[in-house]
């Protein structure tokens, strides 16, 4: 077995403290950071989300896989050139939408994106309109997500996006929608490009978005 | 309210049994007089306000529905249990609060933010737990999870438990009050009219107590990480279980002991169910056994979301009632039925989202679980608490429609 093979299963049964080994060594072997990442790594997370999705992995094997993947990146980072596709992977804005203190669903989906290389700014809970505006505004993200528990605090993911509308912030980036009441239907009625039923597959999609995004560009 | 469905079906049946009697009956899937049936609901206090709006103008409600079943003439379940939980509870204490939340310790440990206002509408945000190591476990476990039987059943939980008047506030309502305030409420006239349940809520369980020590994340970490501290916590809880369903024992027999678990969200259980076998089956079975060696026959555990992976080793582990099998999540109790048969009594299973829009709609969800009502064995309730969506009238048009269905009114 190769050992980017190695580091692949390793992911996929959530070791975390078997993995910088596992990278120091494909390092040794000659293998570019770029190379684990792309060619190990996500394809990992991503294998861990569609099980996920199936119902063949649980939370735990999500938790586990996506800190396993952080933190053989974060080991990676030093080592990548700014030039280097990895290290321009975009930004992705979070937050829960005011009147909403739930964060677990959220969390999980910082934490595959964190372990699929995206740099993540975390808003936290109960983030008003106006301070996505600002972040936005700071940031300049790809992706904006908003996360609502309830279908009470749902109806703020559609005024936050008009109020990025109104601050001339929404075009060029792309809105991504989840949560427990949240569906596909309503992100249809928000415009909201991303839609992720639930945090194994929100990763992908956001991969999978902003790569069609590129060729239409 | 539209009536003209009463010319279709159902008549009036007799009342020939108490409500234990039928209670008892049903779970044994044995013919009864009319269908047992309770009015209770887990009443949001956003929904009572807004029902105080459509015309509903009796007491409150509270989170249990008090007051529901004398409303509508139907049975009741008395709570006889005491609390499960930290005694003495945590001070309840606020860290930090601003215009709009408050960071505070509850009355389990939980460091947890919350909105000042609709703060039960909301989910709190869990900021930190009690317990991250064996040794905060152990000192959490000694300080308060031991009996201490002077101030788990104290001398009003007695007093009421002797009158057969609890109603849905035992637990941690009646620990809290500490007076004779939930008493008020009752009405009920004979002790042994009503089946009684113990409702280890809460605290009752291998996966939700643990959660409610540690939080979601990492519990689900410990599995992996810490599977010493899984095992004593898990054996810790089944020790306690018995020795407090022991004292209550010593002040009243019931019909039903009640776990509480909530272990899966919409889609699925939270965590593997064949881990969470490895470690926790044999301690549900320590618990059932002895229950049984108690006289308890009918053993039932509380579990929101889709729970269709776990119920095959509650079952094999002597559970016999599982509640509220929502729907949204994809649980559907004729299939649970025809997978299941009678090894399993189903609580709830009636889709409350169709009493949004009531009329057609919700007759029709309420036809659908009838066929196990005509098998027995199935108690016919909303698959869970009654959100502010949900208006006054059309509640009140369920349960007419309901109780009309089961020749009850």
């Amino acid at each position: 077995m190769s050992i980017l093979d190695s580091i692949y299963n390793t992911v996929l049964e959530g070791k975390r403290h078997e993995i910088e080994g596992l990278v120091k060594r494909a390092l040794e072997e000659g293998f570019s950071a770029t190379d684990i990442i792309e060619k190990a790594l996500r394809p990992a997370m991503d294998e861990v989300g569609l099980r996920f999705s199936q119902a063949e992995f649980f939370l735990p094997d999500l938790i586990l896989a996506a800190e396993a993947t952080k933190r053989a990146i974060s080991y990676l980072k030093p080592l990548l050139g700014e030039r280097d596709v990895v290290s321009q992977q975009e930004t992705v804005v979070i937050g829960t939408v005011q009147g909403d203190l739930h964060d677990i669903g959220k969390n999980l989906v910082i934490a595959t994106l964190e372990g699929t290389g995206y740099r993540v700014v975390d808003l936290g809970v109960d983030v008003a309109p106006e301070r996505f505006v600002e972040a936005v505004r700071e940031h300049n993200p790809a992706v904006v997500g908003f996360s609502a528990l309830l279908s009470t605090t749902m109806v703020n993911i559609p005024r936050t996006i008009a109020a990025l509308e109104e601050a001339g912030l929404r075009e060029g980036r792309l809105v991504a929608v989840g949560g427990a009441p949240v569906t596909q239907r309503n992100a249809d009625e928000w415009q909201a490009e991303i839609y992720a039923p639930d945090a194994g597959t929100a990763a992908r999609i956001v991969t999978e978005k902003l790569a069609a995004r590129r060729q239409c560009v | 309210m539209d009536t003209s469905y009463k010319t279709i079906t159902a008549e009036k049946r007799s009342i020939t049994m108490t409500s234990r009697e039928r209670f008892l009956r049903t779970l044994e899937f044995q013919p009864v007089d009319v269908p047992w049936v309770r009015a209770y609901a887990f009443v949001w206090p956003e929904t009572e306000l807004v029902w105080r709006t459509q015309g509903y103008e009796g007491p409150t409600l509270g989170w249990h529905g008090e007051g529901l079943p004398q409303r509508f003439d139907l049975d009741e379940l008395l709570r006889v249990d005491s609390w499960y939980g930290p005694v003495p509870p945590f001070e309840y204490k606020v860290i930090e609060e601003d215009e709009r939340t408050k960071l505070y310790i509850n009355h389990e440990g939980i460091l947890m933010r919350e909105f000042k206002e609709h703060a039960d509408t909301s989910m709190p945000q869990f900021v930190k737990f009690p317990v991250e190591t064996l040794e905060d476990f152990e000192k959490f476990a000694a300080e308060r999870l031991a009996l201490n039987a002077e101030e788990r059943f104290p001398k009003t939980w007695q007093e009421q438990v002797k009158r057969g008047k609890l109603r849905g506030v035992a637990g941690a309502a009646n620990l809290a009050v500490g007076d004779d305030e939930k008493d008020t409420k009752s009405t009920a006239t004979s002790v042994d009219e009503h089946p009684r349940l113990c409702w280890a809520d809460r605290w009752g369980g291998f996966f939700g107590a643990l959660r409610n020590m540690m939080g979601l994340e990492n519990l689900c970490l410990a599995f992996y990480d810490n599977p010493t501290l899984i095992e004593r916590m898990m054996e810790e809880r089944a020790d306690r279980i018995i020795e407090i369903t022991e004292e209550v024992l010593k002040y009243t027999e019931f019909d039903v002991f009640w776990y509480w678990e909530d272990m899966a969200y919409n889609h699925d259980s939270l965590i593997d169910p064949r881990l969470f076998r490895k470690f926790a089956f044999k301690h549900y079975r320590r618990v059932n056994d002895w229950l049984r060696s108690r006289g308890i026959k009918h053993i039932g555990l509380d579990s929101d979301g889709n729970i269709t992976k776990l119920i095959p080793m509650w079952i094999e582990s002597g559970i016999n009632m599982l509640w509220p099998f929502e729907v949204q999540s994809g649980m559907d109790v004729l299939k649970v039925r025809q997978t299941y048969g009678h090894d399993l009594v189903i609580m709830g299973g009636i889709d409350k989202r169709a009493l949004v829009p009531g009329g057609e709609m919700m007759r029709r969800e309420v036809d659908r679980v009838m066929p196990l009502v005509e098998d027995g064995g199935y108690i016919p309730e909303l698959d869970h608490s009654v959100p502010p969506d949900i208006s006054w009238p059309n509640f009140c048009e369920y349960v007419e429609y309901l109780k009309y269905r089961l020749g009850r009114g």
